[in-house]
């Protein structure tokens, strides 16, 4: 079944096509991987996807659901998560208090509940926790959980923004490069958790330019360039397509 | 009126226009170098006016070297400003707000000194320039507003060459952008945010020399063109040729407005032009940018929680206690005018809450603070006097009245940063000449007399010392209830928008809709101080209610601590107690207090709540040692 | 070139490098390997003066500049390329790469380096207006090393210039480094790619927790079975 389409989306930025006509769909239950050469609109596409930017043309359907226009925080409560290739934290929040962020679709007590506090409210205060302690156990940072996000390495200030996203029990997961800055060790480990996301019957979508984890964990590879699909397929067809290695992945060897 | 007229008027608003650029792009060029709103750019045009004044009647200098120098000495002038007070602040690396209210002292001792060393009364200019117009298709050009125009253009002319074509300029600009990058490539960040800050101080000072012969050189001067300069720069987008745009219109605005439609509306119809031209040219399209708050302590978890599980049972019954204990000696040991005092400032602290909410928690500029107060207080004194509604109706309507303002307003929150700052305070000086021009309703400048005091149950509060027990039974409940927002779910979501736009919103948080409610929970605040305030002094008229008072709500929150609940309450207290305790000191008072801000700014970044976590902390640390003592 | 003696650096209270000793002779590449969080940025940092460290030394040429501000540091013709990229987002990608030699005083031949950059990413030309903060990760990237090109010091020091790079750029980056040391720039080179720095560097310093563990040519660490295991996943 498919999880999600992208039909025909295109995003212009001023005179430069960005995204061109690109058609892709992510079924449930892989890990699909984006990959493509610097500024070929992996980056874009997620953000059409998740309702940064509006789209130029083109629509969105998720879960059989037309999200085409929806701003972000509605994409968000219909069950889709991302993080950033920049990494976007609430820095001055503790660690928990950002993964109890993300319980934000599952929960609805607003200003007026938190007025008169009834007993759901408190009920719903410890689930959030709950949840949030279970994401960032489930990414191996509940010993830092008091610590302010500013204060934490960059690898695990990676890994906490899988936290929140993933405490939202979201149907979709959208990684941008989370393997940048990572050494090879970090990287392992990160191969081995999107694994266990996947098999919680979360669907992932992943861009990443580390070829050995793309190749590794990806169901499915759809490659673009200029905002144009060029190759699509399993690991092994994109890896021999003759487009692919010359637009992406070639480069002659390097020795000492 | 014959067909020069439009022309003439053109002219001359074109003219204050240019000197509301000047000043604008003084304010520009810092808030571009440091991000900072300069408070004290207007003090800069006043001091230009008064050295040239000085040069002038003392030395007889010509006016051209007047104006020379006068622009050398400001902009010395600026740069010991930045050298001495505010780049310790900006070393410190703290937030936006506190840089700003330290110009805010700087800008009130400036007027204070200015009073003590030229007096309270305008000084006239002797006539510099020859009085006979140039004649130009009929239309009569003054010289004076002619150089005005002239120096206007060419200054911005070398600035936008400045920033855009030199290398200097770029660097500029690139360490404005990410200082510590710009150092690696070379640029000596210090050295030109000092430069900058003379610039704007000369082009400040320069302003005051231009304009003193045609308002006269008061200490006030500066203030009066502070607000539209910085209106200007904003309308330009902060941008050199903007600026200069900006203020011509703004200027070109104001005087065709008041010779073609109404002298009394000619300032709403330009902060309404104004609001039309940030919401359509300046709302961002992508959230970014620093957040205001951003390296303040506001780190949750920085509140020291006195009764948490591991602390021992009596501590929550003995700080009740305790509470309650100075609660009720307060009164008995305070004198009448003590007693006023103190609730003013309470009244006071019930509206800083509410703008605790909005700046500290939610992270958004609000100048327009008082208009809800004032907004409040009209409710609550109408309903009573017209009405004759009982207190306890025109209390919470008041608290709606300012909360449904505050939602209509809710639009303006899709400015963001320093576009919201102007914006919100647009608004509140549009709600504020409505309060002055609405005579049917509020009688104006003359004011509304005779407000009841409260009656409850039967039982008039008239008294300093009942009205004390009013208040705090008041502050009481609001501050419960603040708590319990912003220790919540909804309170999370406001913090989240605070320090990170892009990343709430991609957690489903609906930006316009949170920061629209803590602003109608922060005004509706508000309003129900303004409905203590009018029914505690019984006379209200709009001067309450202006910018300054505004600004005075932004400094409590500040100098109390940004995202503190009891900072806000410590705020009012000193801000409303300080210049009381310093009357003694006569002429020197606000010079005083002016620097007693920008000491506060300089030593405590954090604000006085941060004062006193420290022994709070360590009472927490000895009480629980205790326990666990005592556990073994 | 550049020799670092027995570097301490500490924020606040904690000390992150516990004396550092390394050494890059000139016109050489010298990598820096180690783990998340070792110190490396620290040490590079040190030497651009962003950290002045509580003891010891930094002499670049035979000239002591511990404590040498950062514009003090790149008119001595060391420059970084900093972690992260770090390009001025409002600028656009033309004023980015002439902020690279605003220290130097010959202008035309900045511009003819700068030329070169464009020859070297032909990406960067197409987009020389566009604002830099728009542009995609890996081309900030590029142009964050364009940047430090232009400045043509005589030390690079570059700070994960793989960092959000596709694998196609990342051997081509690798070239312009190995090109530019051949034109007799020196090299401090900082990555996560280990293998990739080894493989073009002279000789390599392993950095575990803020002290050296390990240092030797290149090509015998890239062999030395510990170093493949910890840092290469071999
Ligand atoms: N706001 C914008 N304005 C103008 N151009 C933009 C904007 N955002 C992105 N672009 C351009 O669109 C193209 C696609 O960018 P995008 O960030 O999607 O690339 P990417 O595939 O994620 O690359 P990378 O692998 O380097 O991260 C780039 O060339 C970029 O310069
Ligand atoms: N500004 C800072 N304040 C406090 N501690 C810091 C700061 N920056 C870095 N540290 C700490 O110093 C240590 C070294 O950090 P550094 O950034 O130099 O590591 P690195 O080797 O460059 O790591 P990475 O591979 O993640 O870039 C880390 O433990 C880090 O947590
Ligand atoms: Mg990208
Ligand atoms: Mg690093």
């Amino acid at each position: 079944m498919t999880l999600l389409t992208l039909q025909q989306i295109t995003k212009n930025f001023g005179g430069l096509t960005a995204v061109d006509h690109i058609d892709l769909s992510v079924e449930k239950g892989t890990i699909h991987g984006l990959i493509g050469p610097n500024g070929s609109g992996k980056t874009t596409v997620f953000n059409l996807i998740t309702g940064i930017y509006p789209l130029t043309s083109g629509t969105i359907t998720f879960n059989g659901m037309d999200i085409t226009g929806y701003p972000a925080f509605k994409v968000n409560q219909k069950g889709l998560a991302r993080t950033f290739q920049e990494i976007q934290l609430f820095y001055d929040m503790t660690v928990l208090e950002n993964a109890m962020m993300g319980c934000q679709r599952l929960t609805r007590a607003g200003a007026v509940a938190a007025l008169v506090k009834l007993p759901w409210v408190t009920r719903e205060e410890a689930f959030i926790r709950e949840k949030a302690m279970a994401a960032l156990d489930f990414v191996g940072l509940s010993g830092t959980a008091e610590e302010a996000a500013r204060k934490i390495p960059y690898g695990h200030q990676r890994l906490l923004e899988v936290a929140r996203a993933l405490a939202g029990d979201p149907e979709l997961l959208l990684l941008d490069e989370p393997a940048a800055g990572m050494n090879h060790a970090e990287t392992r480990e990160l191969m081995a958790l999107i694994a266990r996301i996947r098999e919680m019957g979360i669907t992932v979508f992943l861009v990443e330019h580390n070829m050995k984890m793309v190749m590794e964990i990806c169901e499915w590879i759809t490659v673009i360039n200029y905002g144009q699909v060029i190759g699509h397929g399993k690991p092994a067809q994109v890896q021999a397509d003759e487009n692919v290695i010359n637009a992406y992945l070639s480069g002659e060897n390097i020795t000492c | 009126m014959d067909f020069v007229t439009i022309p003439q008027l053109a002219f001359s608003g074109l003219t204050i226009g240019c000197v509301y650029s000047l000043v604008g792009l003084g304010f520009a060029l810092t808030l571009r170098a440091t991000e900072l709103i300069n408070f004290a750019q207007g003090e800069m045009v006043m001091l230009g006016a008064f050295i040239g004044l000085t040069l002038i009647s003392f030395f007889h200098l010509p006016y051209i070297m007047v104006f020379i120098l006068s622009i050398i000495l400001t902009g010395i002038f600026g740069m010991f400003m930045e050298r001495f007070i505010l780049r310790r602040i900006l070393d410190n690396k703290s937030p936006l707000l506190n840089l700003l209210i330290a110009t805010l002292g700087i800008s009130i001792s400036l007027q204070a000194l200015a009073i003590i060393l030229w007096g309270r009364e305008p000084v006239p200019y002797p006539d510099i320039f020859s009085v006979e117009p140039v004649m130009f298709f009929g239309i009569r050009l003054q010289h004076l507003n002619l150089w005005i125009l002239c120096l206007g253009l060419a200054s911005m002319a070398a600035l936008q060459f400045f920033f855009q074509k030199t290398m200097t300029g770029i660097s500029w600009r690139a360490a404005s952008l990410d200082p510590s990058t710009a150092a690696l490539y070379g640029v000596n960040r210090q050295r030109n945010v000092s430069l900058t800050f003379a610039l704007s101080g000369a082009l400040g000072g320069g302003a005051g020399v231009l304009i003193a012969p045609l308002y006269f050189a008061s200490f006030g001067m500066g203030h009066s063109v502070l607000v539209k300069s910085f209106a200007a720069a904003a309308m330009g987008g902060f941008g050199v040729v903007g600026t200069m745009i900006g203020g011509l219109a703004l200027g070109a605005i104001e005087t065709l407005a008041a010779g073609l439609i109404s002298s009394e509306y000619k300032n709403v119809i330009m902060y309404v032009i104004l609001l039309a031209v940030l919401m359509v040219f300046f709302r961002p399209k992508t959230p970014t940018g620093r957040s205001i708050t951003e390296g303040s302590k506001v780190a949750a978890g920085r509140a020291v929680n006195l009764f948490s599980a591991d602390m021992p049972f009596w501590i929550r019954p003995s700080a009740l206690l305790l509470g309650a204990a100075v609660w009720l000696i307060i009164p008995a040991v305070f004198d009448v005018y003590t007693m006023r005092i103190l609730n003013l400032a309470l009244i006071f602290a019930v509206a800083a809450l509410g703008l605790q909410l909005i700046v500290g928690y939610t992270g958004q500029f609000s100048f327009g603070h008082a208009a809800f107060f004032g907004i409040g207080a009209y409710t609550s004194a109408l309903l009573a006097i017209q009405l004759n509604l009982p207190f306890l109706l025109t209390l919470p309507l008041a608290g709606a009245a300012a909360g449904l303002v505050g939602w209509l307003a809710g639009p303006l929150l899709r400015l963001s940063g320093h576009f919201l700052a102007i914006g919100s305070l647009a608004m509140g000086e549009i709600i504020f000449l409505l309060m002055l021009n609405w005579k049917w309703l509020t009688k104006g400048a003359y004011g509304l007399y005779g407000i009841p005091f409260p009656s409850i149950f039967g039982f008039e509060i008239s008294s300093d010392y009942a009205y004390y027990f009013l208040v705090t039974m008041v502050l009481g409940l609001i501050c419960f209830l603040v708590h319990r927002l912003t220790d919540s779910r909804f309170g999370r979501g406001l913090i989240a928008v605070r320090e990170n736009e892009l990343a709430a919103m991609v957690n489903g948080i609906n930006l316009i809709s949170q920061k629209t409610k803590a602003f109608v929970i922060g005004t509706a605040c508000a309003g129900i101080a303004g409905a203590l305030y009018a029914h505690y002094v019984t006379y209200i008229n709009p001067d309450s209610f202006q910018f300054h008072v505004s600004v005075e709500m932004v400094t409590m929150v500040v100098i109390g601590g940004l995202g503190s609940v009891p900072g806000s309450l410590i705020g009012a207290l000193v801000i409303i107690l300080l210049p009381e305790y310093l009357r003694g000191l006569a002429d020197y008072r606000l010079v005083v207090y002016g620097g007693l801000l920008i000491g506060f700014m300089m030593y405590l970044p954090g604000g006085l709540a941060d004062l006193a976590r420290y022994p709070l902390r360590i009472l927490r640390q000895r009480l629980q040692k205790n326990v666990r003592e005592v556990t073994q | 070139m550049l020799t670092l003696k027995d570097l301490k650096v500490a924020y606040g209270p904690i000390e992150v490098l516990h004396g550092i000793s390394l050494e890059v002779p000139r016109g050489g590449i010298v990598s820096l390997i180690g783990a998340n969080g070792a110190g490396k940025t620290t040490i590079l940092n040190t030497i651009s003066g962003l950290l002045i460290p509580a003891s010891g030394t930094v002499s670049f040429e035979d000239r002591d500049i511990t404590g040498y501000k950062p514009d003090q540091v790149i008119r001595m013709g060391i420059a970084q390329v900093p972690e992260g990229r770090k390009v001025f987002t409002n600028l656009t990608v033309y004023e980015c790469l002439l902020m690279g030699g605003l220290v130097r005083r010959d202008k035309k031949q900045v511009q003819k380096d700068i030329e070169t950059v464009y020859e070297m990413f032909p990406r960067l030309k197409e987009r020389r207006r566009q604002l830099a903060g728009t542009l995609s990760g890996g081309e900030q990237e590029m142009l964050a090393f364009g940047r430090a090109l232009v400045a043509k010091p005589r030390l690079l020091l570059l700070d994960e210039p793989s960092m959000g790079l596709a694998p196609k750029m990342i051997t081509e980056v690798a070239q312009f480094i190995l090109m530019v040391r051949d034109q007799g720039m020196t090299v401090l080179l900082v990555e996560q790619n280990s293998e990739l720095a080894l493989t073009i560097s002279d000789y390599g310093y392993v950095l575990e927790t803020g002290s050296i563990i390990m240092s030797d040519k290149a090509c015998n660490l890239i062999n030395n079975q510990e170093v493949r295991k910890a840092y290469m996943g071999l």
